[in-house]
């Protein structure tokens, strides 16, 4: 079997240059001055020295009212209460599992948390804790929504409804959390027969779209059928699709993903791993979002 | 014979070619230095052309592959951790610093490689306590790892460059941009960053090695971090040698800068 080695030198690596936006943002780094002190409060990613407000890190100035913070490129997750998370078990404590979630501490989901299987509500005693593990294992992945912050930053989980549970079949995606656009429902149901699950913590769960809602799906049974061929293509499809809005820049939302969907028909879905191609469709995909907004 | 336990020998009565060097002061019978320019066509205050790269590692938080000439050094940072075998609450921060040479970095592997590795991730270390907000930090350690892949001369210089670029590349806050610059000075000149060669030269009149500085600035403040002196020379040349680095400092700072919210401006539009 021959496959596709596509080798560049570094000089002629692609380059992606935005010269889409008029909005130029200024950008601080470390020591340079913002402002005078006299009236603001300062935020993450600044110090203060001699009477002025220092940024800290690389990154835009974010000044609301009278507060001001540098937000730096990379950040990991901060979660806020209500938000989706897609997360991966790592550890099986007493009484509670320890989620993935791409924030700074792992994540903790309390057995009281979750739904039992059947729908019951009870007081969870010893035996349910011995069979922690028949629910969700090391490495299994979830979706559930934030209930609480504690004081260290850390989140507490919780999957109180039957639309988060354990995920079965697709392809998780990893992206940056600040790509990530806050929106009213983070589970869609693409017209291409794809649903998907955008996690506010940068992770996407691409899978194919269940048809009946099964009786007793309290979340934690997985749907091991066999996916069709035709559903498996446009799954990875569309997973090329977000790595290529991730590599320009481009917001996360329902509206980019269809709109780079669009773009990317034209091209075969392992076409898409292709550097050139994946900041053509990621351009066109921004060019498009920016005339569908004015 | 010059015997290095690392290196295949050869047989028993091969002789190493390193001895019959001529070990004056000439390169493929150059002179070094002259009266004009240095052997790569510099002048005495000239920097060699240097370019960093960041995000090259992707599993750590911030990495930085940076490279002065044929000096090539590749850092990287990574997340936090609570400081091991610690008792008391530590109100500020650590960093643990690693510093190795690749086995393929330089011509002859040295004896006392390891010592000078500790002393060098002693010095990047404090270099670097400076210009982290330690305190934003209290009671966990930041890991910086540092290779040398190649060593070209100036390596403890753009090594602090390179893992101040890498902690910047890792959003960990930092009170400015360190940079860093080496100079030589051999028979009453200055020579700035210098190449292996001329770090290693000795001086023409009582054959003693040559003086070598390595000072460090950060971008904000009017402080200097970090100072790496070895060998003997005269005190007004210390001190031209100091301020002439830090002029050049002053320079890289701006080139750092521009660098840096270029890059951060693409992203963002």
């Amino acid at each position: 079997m021959t496959s596709n080695i596509k080798i560049n030198l570094l000089i002629d690596k692609p380059k992606y240059t935005a010269d889409l936006g008029d909005n130029n943002y200024r950008v601080f780094t470390p020591g340079e001055s913002i402002t005078e002190q006299k009236d603001f409060m300062r935020g993450h990613g600044t110090y203060v020295e001699n009477g002025e407000i220092k940024s800290s890190v690389v990154g835009v100035v974010k000044k609301i009212n009278k507060l001001i913070s540098v937000i730096p490129m990379k950040s990991k997750y901060t979660g806020e209460i209500g938000d989706v998370v897609v997360g991966r078990v790592t550890e099986i404590q007493k009484k509670r599992w320890k989620i993935d979630t791409n924030s700074r501490l792992d994540s903790v989901l309390l057995i009281s948390s979750i739904n039992l299987p059947g729908g019951e509500l009870r007081r969870r005693n010893a035996e349910d804790e011995q069979s922690m593990r028949k629910l969700l294992q090391e490495e299994d992945l979830l979706s559930a929504e934030v209930q609480n912050v504690f004081v260290d930053g850390s989140l507490s989980l919780h999957t109180r409804s039957l639309k988060y549970g354990k995920l079965s079949q697709g392809i998780l995606v990893s992206v940056s959390p600040s790509l990530i656009k806050r929106r009213k429902t983070h589970f869609h149901n693409l017209p291409c027969g794809v649903s998907i699950i955008i996690g506010n913590n940068g992770y996407v769960w691409v899978s194919p779209t269940v048809n009946v809602e099964l009786e007793g799906q309290g979340g934690f049974t997985q749907n091991l059928e066999a996916v069709s061929k035709t559903d498996r293509e446009m799954i990875v499809r569309i997973k090329n699709c977000i790595l290529a809005l991730s590599s320009c820049y481009v917001m996360i939302y329902d509206t980019s993903i269809m709109l780079a969907y669009e773009e990317s028909l034209k091209y075969e879905p392992k076409d898409l791993l292709n550097q050139d191609i994946m900041y053509e469709v990621g351009f066109n995909a921004k060019q498009r979002l920016l005339m569908v907004n004015q | 014979m010059p015997f290095d336990q690392k290196r295949i020998n050869g047989p028993e009565s091969s002789l190493l070619y390193t001895q019959f060097i001529d070990n004056d002061n000439k390169f493929q019978g150059k002179n070094l230095y002259s009266k004009g320019k240095r052997v790569d066509g510099r002048e005495r205050q000239e920097h060699r052309k240097h370019a960093f790269l960041l995000n090259t590692i992707s599993k750590a938080k911030g990495s930085c592959y940076i490279e002065n000439g044929n000096t090539k050094i590749i850092c990287a940072v990574f997340e936090l951790r609570e400081i091991p075998r610690i008792s008391k609450y530590s109100e500020k921060g650590q960093i643990y610093c690693d510093f190795k040479y690749a086995a393929f970095s330089r011509r002859m592997r040295k004896s006392n490689d390891e010592n000078e590795e500790k002393l060098m991730s002693t010095n990047i270390r404090t270099a670097l306590e400076s210009t982290v907000c330690l305190h934003e930090f209290p009671n966990y350690q930041i890991d910086l790892y540092v290779m040398v892949l190649e060593d070209d001369g100036a390596v403890l210089a753009t090594a602090i460059n390179g893992s101040g670029l890498a902690f910047i590349d890792a959003s960990i806050q930092c009170y400015g941009i360190i940079t860093s610059t080496s100079a030589s000075i051999i028979n009453g000149e200055i020579f700035i960053d210098p190449t292996s060669e001329e770090e290693r030269l000795k001086n023409d009149t009582n054959k003693s090695k040559s003086a070598n500085l390595t000072l460090s600035s950060i971008s904000s403040m009017d402080q200097i971090p970090q100072v790496f002196f070895h060998g003997l020379a005269d005190l007004s040349l210390i001190k031209s040698a100091k301020e002439k680095i830090l002029d050049t400092n002053k320079t890289h700072v701006l080139y750092f800068k521009k660098l840096l919210s270029n890059k951060i401006a693409n992203v963002r539009a």
